[in-house]
């Protein structure tokens, strides 16, 4: 009878004890794999958590003649790992006019002074995003009527609702800003919103520019007409987000490497407090993630040359009786191979399947918690705080790679041989005889 | 021969299958201690990783349902202040980790000889030039600019509750007057006046982070002073400070407090609890949560989590899995012999006795042994990776969990392999054999 259907026999004979190994086999394999998936979406969570944890740098380069410009802008959010989101913003003040030219009231009561050539001004502040503003976000400033300026507003401005009344101006109106100092220019500028304050102004020192009443919001095209009026556009500050912010540094040297601005001049400060903060601990629960699948790797090679020792010893009675009808040991021992990469061999087929299928009983449980988590919050904290960007996050997929699967065959078939060759030894080294009278 | 004897003898004399049994069951405890190990850290991390997002809800006056007065200065609320009792009822609550007040009041230095010690980049105005922008601060790690890394401490300790008459300033004015921790310096509110002099302690100075010149932080009266001139003080100190100021002082109440919870998940159960507390009047203060950071990052922490507890849990079933199976094995491999013991009329119930013992001896000293070794696989893998080491930290209560059930799942799954054999007669059994 030939190895092969030696071999073959045995499994089909021995029917209890085959699918016992294939049991064994299939829950080892299916458990490495599961392990392997779940690290990696571990890794996407974290990485997710990197994201949510928002942290980017802000350039100041009010230092710099020609500030920030659209080309260096461009630059910025080409590289890579820059996120989609940025603001850019300018300070300024400006003469407020009528279309007519006439100039405009602004509130004085309660300044500390006002300077000359500033009886008819404001702060102005120009940003990308006008609700991404430190009135808006931090000084109480609430918009009341119109709208937000965004990143395709052109000449356009959000001023107090004390300024409107005093001038009669509403959502719609025009008005005509005129730059001071060195430059004569005058933008014509369209009423997009009104704010109003809800908090008082904090300072007893304010001079009448400052007054919350006389401060109002424009874009950064506006901003460049009246101080440069070049044709292209200058930002004062970015403020620009990274995907990852493991990744902060790295992308920040290549910031740091486009041409055409002075770069030793611009003040460049990164805002990762929150990652910093998260960033050790987070790293520890990836590491026990590693470190677990580390030992459940070692205890399953080793619990596999356990079993398999067991598998062996229990047949030396029928490897006796095979030495005595004349098959060599090698023969023997390359059948008992046979035998279990034959059951491998169909385990890893399956644990391909039961691990995919654990895999995705996990993806489901995480989405419908998930599902469940993002109703309590909005039904609770009804405050307004709960703003979700889930969209921007890489959706959590737990599967079994094909490298992992062929790294567990390969691995799989290896500790196999290696727990067979080594739990035979002691048998194929003795005589027929010896192994005999030793089952008696 | 007794069930005793009989399995003694059998552990003794098979002693390769029992220490090839008793390798297994020490290999499959120690993964599992090391996973419950793992559970318990891991949930200690997520504790702390949702703890580093700075979770906190603030209370303030109601200035919308109270009345208002109208005064030298203008028009100014009349509504109630937060005293130091409900601050203190409020801290109470379990789960909250610190709080803060925060008021601002500008203060002048100066050496014990009356000179004023001038401030950093002066503009030339002898009366200005030695105001310190002042932040009254009961934990003053848990202030804002601390919190947000503007700035952060480089030599001392940050204020405590507990102390009295002490300041943080700047590494910079610092340097600028050669000042060392332990220094006494002199503040006054208005130093033309009758105000008292207190003298405060030097115990830290701060570093500035921040690029203060970005115009993004000019919307108040701090942005008419350098971060470097800002200084930290007590509410005891500042109590004296503003023995003249009525109604501003620490003991007559705060516009507003922040509390900070350990664990942001417990935030909206705190808050209840808060308003929950009768003696105060929660018509007169406003409660806001501080929980942007957590509600961005909660739902991947929480994926997170899920994650590994899903993969311990998954360690654990299957490792019962394989205990059972091994077990069957060794099991199938000895129906030989209980049929030859059926034949020699012991009891079906003697054998299952036996078997049961068998393993029991074998796992009476895998557990304990296991134990020591898990302790020895999550200190050297965990020493690996430096602080994880520290958390997964197998007790005597995981131990006693693996011996509790493991003994239930090895009594189980001996019986439940035992059945067939047991159904069989001795003849059927033997004849099976051959």
């Amino acid at each position: 009878m030939n190895l092969w259907k030696r071999a073959y026999l045995h499994i089909t004979r021995k029917k209890g004890k085959s699918i016992l190994m294939f049991c064994i086999l299939l829950i080892m394999s299916t458990l490495i794999l599961t392990c392997f998936a779940i690290q990696s979406a571990t890794d996407t969570a974290a990485f997710n958590i990197r994201t949510s944890l928002k942290s980017g740098f802000t350039i100041n380069a009010k230092s710099v003649d020609t500030q920030l410009e659209g080309h260096i802008v461009s630059g910025i959010m080409d590289t890579n790992g820059i996120a989609a989101d940025f603001n850019l913003r300018s300070y300024f003040y400006a003469e407020y006019y009528s279309l007519n030219g006439q100039l405009l009231d602004i509130t004085t009561d309660g300044a500390i002074e006002i300077p000359e050539g500033y009886e008819h001004a404001g702060k102005m502040v120009s940003n990308t995003y006008s609700n991404m503003d430190t009135y808006f976000l931090e000084a109480g400033f609430e918009l009341i009527e119109g709208q937000h300026i965004t990143a395709n507003d052109r000449n356009v401005i959000i001023i107090s609702e004390t300024f409107a009344s005093q001038n009669g101006l509403s959502i719609g109106d025009t008005l005509v800003l005129g730059g001071i100092g060195e430059t004569d220019g005058h933008v014509k500028v369209e009423v997009v919103g009104i704010f109003k304050a809800t908090l008082p102004l904090d300072a007893g020192v304010a001079p009448s520019y400052d007054l919350y009443e006389n401060i109002s919001f424009s874009d950064n095209e506006t901003y460049s007409q009246l101080y440069y009026h070049d044709g292209d556009t200058h930002y004062q500050y970015g403020d620009f987000y990274v995907d990852d912010p493991a990744e902060l540094d790295t992308i920040l040297s290549d910031v740091m490497s486009i041409s055409g601005i002075e770069w030793e001049k611009c003040i460049i400060t990164v805002n990762d407090v929150d990652y910093q903060n998260a960033k050790a601990i987070l790293e520890t629960l990836q590491n026990l993630v590693t470190l677990i699948i580390f030992v459940v790797i070692g205890v399953s090679t080793l619990l596999l040359a356990l079993i398999l020792t067991l598998w062996v010893k229990n047949r030396i009675y029928e490897t006796g009786i095979l030495l005595a009808m004349g098959f060599c040991k090698r023969n023997i021992l390359i059948q008992h191979l046979m035998e279990i990469l034959m059951v491998a061999f169909v385990t890893f087929v399956f644990s391909f399947l039961t691990s995919s299928l654990i895999a995705q009983n996990i993806g489901e449980h995480l989405l419908n918690q998930a599902a469940t988590e993002n109703q309590v919050v909005e039904t609770n904290l009804a405050e307004g705080t709960a703003e979700k960007n889930t969209e921007t996050l890489t959706s959590i997929e737990v599967t079994v790679s094909f490298s992992n699967l062929l790294l567990i065959y390969i691995i799989g078939t290896g500790i196999v041989m290696l727990s067979i060759l080594l739990s035979s030894y002691p048998i194929m080294r003795m005589k027929p005889k010896e192994i005999l009278t030793k089952m008696s | 021969m007794n069930v005793l004897k009989r399995a003694l003898l059998y552990v003794t004399k098979k002693r390769g299958k029992s220490l090839l049994l008793f390798l297994i069951i020490f290999v499959i405890s120690t993964l599992v201690l090391c996973g419950l190990a793992s559970l318990d850290a891991e949930e200690e991390s997520s504790l702390e990783l949702r703890g580093t997002t700075g979770t906190s809800f603030t209370v303030a006056r109601n200035l919308s349902s109270g009345s208002w007065s109208n005064g030298a200065s203008g028009s100014y609320s009349t509504q109630e202040y937060i005293s130091n009792d409900i601050v203190e009822k409020i801290s109470n609550i379990d789960g909250i980790q610190a709080y803060d007040v925060s008021s601002t009041t500008i203060l002048h230095f100066y050496d014990v000889d009356g000179n004023y010690y001038e401030c950093l980049n002066p503009i030339g105005y002898a009366n200005v030039d030695c105001q310190y922008y002042t932040n009254t601060s009961i934990n003053s790690e848990y202030s804002s600019l601390f919190l947000s890394q503007t700035f952060s401490l480089s030599e001392g300790r940050h204020i405590v509750v507990t102390d009295e008459n002490v300041v943080l300033i700047s590494k910079e004015v610092a340097k600028k007057h050669n000042f060392q921790i332990g220094d006494e310096i002199y503040g006054v509110i208005d130093p033309d006046s009758s105000d008292p002099v207190v003298a405060l302690k030097i115990i830290g100075t701060f570093e500035v982070n921040i690029d203060k010149t970005d115009e993004k932080n000019n919307y108040n009266a701090a942005s008419y002073y350098d971060y470097e001139n800002y200084a930290y003080t007590d509410i005891n100190a500042m109590e004296t400070l503003l023995t003249n100021y009525e109604g501003e002082r620490p003991s007559d109440g705060y516009s507003c407090v922040d509390f900070f919870v350990s664990d942001p998940e417990t935030l909206e159960n705190i808050i209840i609890e808060a308003q929950a507390i009768s003696s105060i009047d929660w018509n007169n203060f406003t409660i806001t949560a501080n929980d942007e950071v957590y509600e961005r990052v909660a739902s991947s922490m929480s994926d997170m989590s899920s994650l590994i507890r899903v993969l311990m849990i998954i360690i654990v079933a299957i490792s019962m899995g394989i205990i059972t199976l091994i077990l069957s094995m060794w099991l199938k491999s000895r129906i030989h012999e209980t049929g030859i013991l059926l034949a020699a009329g012991i009891s079906k119930t003697s054998i299952l006795l036996q078997h049961i013992l068998e393993v029991g001896f074998i796992a009476f000293f895998s557990f304990p042994l296991s134990y020591i070794a898990s302790k020895a696989v999550a200190g050297t893998i965990g020493g690996l990776f430096e602080k994880t080491a520290d958390k997964v930290i197998v007790t005597v209560r995981h131990l006693r969990l693996v011996c509790g059930i493991g003994v239930i799942i090895l009594i189980l799954a001996i019986v439940v392999s035992c059945i067939p054999t047991l159904k069989l007669k001795p003849k059927e059994i033997l004849s099976k054999l051959s």
